[in-house]
């Protein structure tokens, strides 16, 4: 009943906060592209750089299929998705909302036993086996976010965000998992002459629980509880096994940015933001199974200018540190409870990513006839594990660029894109010098998982949409999008011998343009 | 202004970022201590003991060859250890297996003060368990029905000498942790207590020798269950589990094997003649010294209404302990009698416990593994099998045909 009440309320806000645009993805695109603020973590920038009014409802189908893959993602992968977001202006308010439903049908995944992102990693004390198994995910994710000037000088505004996902696993050992996560950004922006300084807060809780089990009661299910780079402890779904997983993360930080305005835009912004997890099984009898203490920083600055040519400069660079704490837990029996005899920190995983985009819009009144697209990035990867050393690195280098134009017919629009983007691998490795080396995680799950990350690929892509008035200030569109990826693996150190791997993207979509 | 305050915003990311402390993790250096002051002055001391330490966090098994002459300290990740120690010798011509165990040692930093692991030392018998099949198994084409009616304990001549089979008997010992029977028998600590049933080998001394190399086994029942249930053919099994009392009760068939003698009944189970014990128990077989208590007249423990039959530990040919989880805290033998333990699959498994084989001697004959600690003797088997290895059955076992 909460859950409909919610989506209820951000949906009607989404649908409330529309009014007349131009409606089309060239429109709406160039819409967002002009507004650097939409993009902070401030929602509190809406009250000095708001988007035009528009809405946007979408129903699309989109879906995977290939080997180019971590295990933890299926072959197989479809997802039915219901979005909606619009913005609009009520009196001083300036209001953004949006909605989506995700459905999610993904089919051969394995070593992931609990949880619905396998890859987060500050739960990275979780169970996995090696059953290829299916999963059957559903999300809602609703936000908003709200700006009111307080003054001539002043705005302050807030950005939330709700997330409720449902996983469930359809192949023993099986799980069910809930997984509730609210994140609150209150923020304020300053203005002084052509410049903007704001400041916002974050906080954030997520709390996932997952209970596995068994459906064939005969056949007791060995899973693997994970502790970094194949490390784990051995452990049984059934037969009085493995119990409740609870996964609880607390997030604080908050971003601040400089914004710039005078013919042309600026927005610089330094994030940060710390998430302390606890990780522990059963409800009656806790079981502490792991903590994680991850940092999170960005900094990203974007320059927007020119007029009959708009051109679009982004500077992402990102760092991400995980630490995980392993704990030594006994049974005390005088006290009917597990204790914590002894801590380590024994993994770190560590991501680095910098992106140089441009994007050029050749413009015709508040449509763009040609979009290009380049850009360039790099990512770097170093986990290891303290006792008994083992490391996890790669490092990867993207270029791509892509294409898009319009064409105004006499009813509607018509746009077409092309892109092809490429990766090259420049180093990799898994090392483990543990005592598990036959097992499983260690003898498929990583190797495997280098395999595909530290990979040579090419993606090229196309895509399509044309939409049409159905009503006034209403256009109907169908969109269609397909893009193929094949990688050579670059037989990094540790890696599986994959062969090539491949990948095909399909999409297709009906929205509303209003 | 702007460059200013872009530096600002990375310096601020910077130091952020550079705030948390990635905790530095190191080996501890550890040295056992041990306790061989229960030894008596007749046992020589061992030279050396092989050492084997398994984290109870991360489930590492580690081995070493430590010297007493010459102690080393071993590099350890922190952590809580189960440690075992042993070590072979002998005297006056017999085999000395010393071992020694304790649960729990937290090593976390060199100061941590270890407990002293007490030693104790068994003289090697003749017979030993070789194969046990007890966690039943499936009615076959059945998804749920499980078949109770196999177990078996195969137990073999791992000595150069002939041995006679009449006599010895099979029990299943209380948790010494559990049950306690101090006020009830001096020196208590020197027995361990059967529990529910004790079965005998009937013969008057020298019915049933068993020659080196040779093994016998005693069924729950001595039929052919891969009949029934996807599981062994016992018929030729040596001796089997029912009398007189359980075949009233209209069970099971008295098949070929000779009917041990039901000696003690401790705890009526309402089994018919199964053994029961099928997820875990402890099981020993041993040649009385002492006479057996009749019905009736067992001792209490410490629970009310849970008796025990005394056997001294001494009398203990052979020891096995079978855990249903990896905790050692569900240990029921004292490490004099087996320093390890075994687990199979849950009730229905159809797994057995296999004593590995040390040498294979020119005549072909094997000798087995004989450490006194299950975890490193025996290993989980998934197809049950009588006489493995091409074991010989003794001369006097001719029926070849199921009843």
């Amino acid at each position: 009943m909460r859950k409909i009440t919610l989506s209820l309320f951000f949906l009607s806000l989404a649908v409330l906060v529309a009014a007349q645009g131009k409606n089309d993805r060239a429109w709406l695109d160039l819409n967002q592209t002009r507004t650097l603020w939409m993009a902070s973590g401030n929602a509190a920038g809406l009250a000095v750089q708001a988007p035009q009014s528009f809405n946007l409802v979408e129903a699309r189908y989109d879906r995977e299929d290939g080997s180019w893959r971590p295990l933890q993602s299926g072959e197989h992968t479809a997802n039915v998705q219901f979005d909606t977001q619009g913005a609009r202006q009520i009196g001083a308010v300036r209001l953004w909302g949006h909605f989506c439903y995700n459905n999610v049908n993904e089919k051969e995944s394995s070593f992931n036993t609990l949880l619905y992102n396998p890859y987060d990693e500050r739960f990275l004390y979780t169970a996995a086996d090696s059953v290829e198994g299916q999963w059957k995910k559903q999300s809602y994710e609703m936000e908003f976010k709200a700006a009111v000037p307080l003054g001539e000088r002043l705005a302050t505004g807030l950005h939330v965000h709700y997330a409720d996902r449902i996983a469930a696993g359809q192949i023993d050992p099986r799980a069910e998992s809930y997984h509730y996560a609210v994140t609150v950004k209150p923020g304020m922006v300053w203005k002084t002459g052509a410049s903007r300084i704001g400041l916002n807060g974050l906080y954030a809780h997520t709390l996932e629980r997952s209970t596995p089990s068994i459906s064939n009661s005969q056949q007791i299910q060995k899973v693997y509880l994970m502790r970094g780079l194949g490390n784990f402890v051995g452990e049984q779904v059934g037969g009085g096994g493995l119990s409740t997983m609870y996964f609880r993360c607390n997030t604080w930080g908050g971003a601040l940015q400089y914004g710039y305005s005078d013919g042309w835009q600026l927005l610089a912004e330094a994030s940060y933001a710390y998430h302390n997890s606890r990780i522990r099984e059963s409800p009656t009898q806790p079981k502490p199974h792991g903590t994680t203490r991850q940092e999170e920083g960005g900094l990203k600055v974007q320059a927007l200018f020119g007029e009959r040519l708009l051109h679009k400069i982004t500077l992402d660079a990102k760092l991400i540190r995980t630490i995980g704490t392993e704990p030594t837990t006994r049974w005390n029996t005088a006290t009917g409870e597990w204790e914590v005899r002894y801590e380590l920190d024994q993994v770190v995983l560590k991501t680095a990513g910098l992106t140089l985009a441009y994007d050029g819009f050749v413009l015709d009144g508040d449509v763009y006839t040609w979009k290009l697209h380049g850009e360039l990035g790099w990512e770097k990867k170093d986990d290891s594990y303290a006792l008994p050393a083992s490391s996890f690195t790669y490092g990867n280098l993207r270029a791509a660029l892509g294409a898009e134009r319009r064409w105004a017919l006499r009813k509607g629009s018509l746009q077409g894109g092309l892109s092809v983007e490429a990766n090259k691998n420049l180093s990799g490795t898994y090392e483990y010098q543990g005592h598990r080396a036959a097992y499983a995680p260690v003898r498929d799950l990583y190797p495997h998982n280098l395999a595909v990350l530290a990979a040579d690929w090419i993606k090229a892509g196309i895509k399509g949409e044309y939409a049409f008035p159905v009503g006034k200030d209403v256009n109907l569109a169908f969109c269609a999008e397909a893009a193929w990826l094949g990688a050579r693996p670059a037989g990094r150190s540790g890696a599986a011998d994959t062969g090539n791997l491949n990948r095909l993207y399909t999409l297709a979509a009906v929205k509303l343009y209003f | 202004m702007r460059i200013p305050i872009l530096l600002t915003i990375g310096c601020l990311a910077a130091l952020l970022l550079s705030c948390a402390k990635e905790g530095s993790v190191d080996y501890v250096r550890w040295t056992p201590v041990l306790d061989e002051s229960s030894l008596g002055k007749d046992i020589p001391r061992p030279d050396s003991y092989h050492v084997r330490m398994t984290n109870i966090g991360t489930e590492q098994a580690l081995e070493f060859d430590w010297s007493t002459s010459s102690p080393d300290a071993f590099r350890l990740v922190p952590g809580i250890y189960n440690v075992t120690v042993s070590a072979q010798g002998t005297t006056g011509g017999k085999a000395c297996n010393y071992i020694g165990s304790v649960a729990g040692i937290e090593i976390f930093d060199e100061k941590s003060a270890s407990p002293a692991i007490p030693i104790s030392v068994s003289i090697s018998s003749a017979l030993v368990f070789k194969e046990i099949h007890y966690n039943a198994s499936m009615v076959t084409g059945s998804a749920s029905a499980r078949y109770l009616k196999d177990t078996f304990f195969e137990v073999y001549n791992n000595s150069d000498q002939v041995v006679y089979a009449d006599g010895i008997c099979l029990g299943d010992p209380l948790s010494d942790k559990v049950y306690d029977f101090s006020d009830k028998l001096e020196h208590a600590d020197q027995y361990v207590f059967i529990g529910t049933y004790v079965w005998q080998i009937p013969g008057s001394g020298k019915d049933y020798p068993i020659n080196p190399g040779e093994s016998f086994v005693i069924a729950a029942s001595g039929i052919d269950h891969s009949k029934t249930a996807t599981t062994v053919d016992l018929s030729t099994a040596e001796f089997e589990t029912i009398c007189d009392k359980y075949k009233e009760k209209g069970g099971q068939p008295d098949a070929n094997a000779l009917n041990m003698t039901l000696r003690c009944t401790i705890k009526e189970t309402g089994l018919g003649n199964q053994l029961g014990k099928f997820t875990d128990g402890a099981w020993v077989i041993f040649y009385p010294s002492q006479p057996l208590r009749k019905d009736g007249e067992y001792l209490e423990s410490n629970h009310a209404n849970n008796y025990g039959q005394e056997v001294l530990k001494s009398d203990v040919l052979d020891a096995i302990d079978l855990l249903k989880t990896e905790n050692p805290d569900d240990k029921r033998l004292p490490i004099a009698l087996d320093a390890g333990w075994i687990k199979c699959k849950t009730t229905g498994g159809n797994q057995s416990v296999v004593r590995k084989v040390a040498e294979t001697l020119p005549d072909g004959r094997i000798v087995l593994q004989d450490t006194n600690n299950t975890t490193d003797d025996f290993t989980v088997n998934d197809t049950p099998q009588i006489r493995r290895y091409g074991v010989k059955r003794p001369a006097w076992s001719t029926w070849n045909t199921a009843q």
